[in-house]
């Protein structure tokens, strides 16, 4: 079971940008209109229909949303409706709180009718994605197939410190909408996603990355990987460079799927390692590997 | 050995209650414990009817926070106690949550209390989506994946459906999967917004049904790799799709629906004629209802097995249906029934679907289960077992 990549998108934008710039980049993607819907679902549509740049989808693909807190503005607009001004929601915001609202309007957007998730886990919502994909993939269930990891800006220097346990400021905060568009299909494709793991440490991940290829990977690192792990990890799998595309483009909570489209993206004809690590100090990988140009 | 799913057990806080030979015994003997909410916070001069979990000891009152996490971890605890899964089976299980609301009960207590208005208020009261799933696993000493699933009504359907395939495909060997919904002002309040409640009766599939009445509960099912036990169900299959119609509607004639249980049917390797009985989303609400019919018809045309629907029990507890659901119906079907159909009278010719009005005894029994959601979200899983 292969996963071969047929599309990649990696929009980002500085946080508080207004709607109506959001809505006039969607237009120059999508000449769809999509009415009552809100920044979430906006961010999501417009790295989603980057992503298909023009193409049409199968009727049958698959939308797996990724988020690491989903909905966030619209949530707090029908709680201010019902305990601050007393009134009922007004129906469509209600409808909005609703996080696989953003998926429904991507599927309808590309005519996508195959399953459907919006899905999270902490600091590892993207790679579960993948980790459902493959799922679909080796099932049988799925052949074609968008992932995206979506968030808003984090405006709160106090959260960002509780979660990640590092510096605020340390990494420069966007929004983000970053997506790949997988098949099973190898003609045309940019590149195959190898798969992704949970392994235990470095050592671990060498073995891990061995069984699924034999090329020297460029390596990649997540927020919370610490300075002190990185050596270590670049030594044990023979990294012959590293993608710090959170220096380069900035974070957002998903941003996993950001740093693997901009791999897909910007380096043809390499191996990608993305080695995260979540709050119990676990370490789970991807494998992207890009064709040549 | 063939890798398959099997249900080894489960637990159920609910309406009707958490002991579940008691909570199977209030569906047998047609029990809907229904209390009428008042929606006082918009000003509103009447109450809707809902389904409360039935505890009356003060502390949801006392502290919500705590009293969430209580509900989660107690029903957490008596499904792997039930099935006597050791700490390092656990650890290698992956923890599968699927919720419509999420932490929207704790965060919305706290926002009664503070005069704090913006987004900011959120990211000191909200950890993320993913947070509610990590305590519970962290608890639990649960180290596998870890995922929540948020898709509307078929969260836990959902979860318990991919569940089942990180077990096909090898990916553990063990999976708790859970849904839960615990009764929030934004739920309540929105579907009041969208004139989607009942004012009084749950009559799902009646030519009178005249919406949704809304529950509150969590439900526990472990999935594990392996042969079923006697009486045990084994997951056949399933499938999940999008209807991109509308965001709260589906396709009236149903085809998205129906080609959702043709692919699960597909999925199991089972033929309609081969179903035994269908456990109906069946939300009481107009259009819903019709489209589900739509859809059963066209799968099953005139060999419609036995369909039944128990939200008239449990009232409908969204996201957490999925997992409540299967476990009334699997755990009916042990102690030998199929639940009737509560507050169903009379027919609807439109529907041309007339569920069972009195428990049918029913033993062995392949059974499709379909949960339909917002966001066009449709989801179809087939098991087998009992008796």
């Amino acid at each position: 079971m292969t996963m071969y990549i047929q599309g990649a998108s990696a929009f980002i934008t500085e946080p508080g940008t207004p709607p109506q710039a959001l809505k006039e980049e969607l237009a120059r993607v999508s000449t769809a209109y999509f009415r009552r819907i809100n920044r979430y679902i906006l961010l999501s549509l417009i790295g989603a229909h980057r992503c298909v740049a023009g193409r049409t989808v199968p009727a049958d693909t698959a939308v797996y949303l990724t988020t690491e807190r989903g909905n966030l503005g619209e949530t707090e607009a029908v709680l201010r409706q019902i305990f601050r001004q007393h009134s009922l929601p007004m129906p469509y915001s209600f409808i909005n709180t609703m996080s696989n609202t953003a998926s429904f309007y991507v599927a309808q957007g590309l005519g996508a009718a195959g399953p459907n998730l919006s899905i999270s886990d902490r600091l590892l919502s993207f790679e579960r994605g993948i980790e459902l994909l493959a799922v679909d993939f080796m099932r049988g269930r799925v052949r074609s197939a968008l992932l995206g990891g979506v968030d808003e800006a984090n405006p709160s220097a106090i959260h960002f410190e509780r979660t990640y346990g590092i510096p605020a400021g340390s990494v420069r905060g966007v929004e983000g909408s970053a997506w790949l568009w997988v098949t099973d299909e190898p003609e045309g494709s940019i590149g195959r996603l190898l798969g992704t793991g949970a392994v235990r440490d470095a050592g671990e991940g060498r073995a891990w990355l061995k069984e699924r290829t034999g090329g020297s990977p460029v390596i990649a690192y997540g927020l919370t990987v610490p300075a002190t792990d990185r050596e270590a990890w670049s030594r044990a799998v023979g990294a012959v460079d590293e993608f710090d595309y959170l220096t380069g483009h900035g974070w957002f909570d998903s941003a996993t799927a950001l740093g693997i489209s901009r791999f897909v993206q910007d380096c043809p004809g390499r191996l990608l390692l993305h080695v995260s690590r979540d709050r119990p100090g676990r370490y789970t990988l991807t494998a992207v590997e890009t064709a040549a140009k | 050995m063939e890798r398959r799913a099997c249900i080894r057990g489960g637990a159920l806080s609910c309406s009707l209650g958490t002991e579940m030979n008691a909570v199977i015994g209030a569906v047998r003997d047609g029990l809907t414990p229904l209390e009428f909410m008042p929606l006082d916070l918009a000003g509103l001069p009447y109450s809707r009817p809902y389904y409360r979990l039935p505890f009356r000891d003060g502390r949801r009152d006392a502290d919500v926070e705590r009293f969430f996490y209580d509900v989660l971890f107690d029903t957490v605890e008596r499904a792997v106690a039930g099935a006597g899964w050791t700490g390092r089976e656990l650890e290698g299980a992956a923890f599968l949550f699927g919720s419509t609301s999420i932490d929207i009960p704790i965060y919305e207590a706290a926002y009664a209390r503070s005069e704090e208005n913006g987004i900011h208020f959120f990211v000191h009261a909200s950890l993320g989506y993913g947070s509610i799933a990590h305590a519970a696993a962290d608890r639990f000493g649960i180290g596998g994946p870890c995922t929540t699933f948020t898709t509307a009504c078929t969260s836990s359907a959902n979860a318990i459906l991919y569940g089942a395939g990180l077990i096909e495909t090898g990916v553990v060997n063990r999976v708790v999967a859970v849904g839960y919904d615990l009764y929030n002002a934004t739920g309540f309040y929105g579907f009041e917004s969208l004139r989607l409640m009942a004012p009084e009766r749950y009559r799902p599939f009646d030519v009178d049904r005249d919406g949704i009445i809304m529950g509150e509960g969590c439900g526990v099912v472990l999935l594990e790799r392996g042969d079923p036990a006697s009486g045990e169900f084994i997951f056949r299959g399933g499938s999940n799709r999008c209807d991109p119609f509308n965001v709260t509607t589906h396709e009236e004639n149903g085809v998205i629906i129906a080609a959702t249980m043709r692919q699960a049917l597909a999925d199991a390797g089972v033929t309609a004629g081969q179903v035994d009985a269908v456990k109906a989303h069946a939300t009481g609400s107009d259009l819903n209802d019709r489209t589900e019919c739509a859809g059963m018809r066209a799968v099953f045309g005139d060999r419609l097995p036995p369909v039944t629907a128990v939200k008239p029990y449990v009232g409908h507890t969204v996201g957490a249906s999925g997992a409540i659901e299967l476990l009334l119906i699997t755990e009916s079907l042990r102690r030998g029934f199929l639940p009737a159909t509560q507050g169903f009278e009379k027919e609807d010719p439109e529907l041309g679907v007339r569920p069972l009005k009195e428990p049918l005894p029913m033993k062995e029994a392949t059974v499709m289960l379909n949960f339909f959601g917002f966001g066009g979200n449709c989801t179809s899983l087939i098991v087998s077992g009992g008796g």
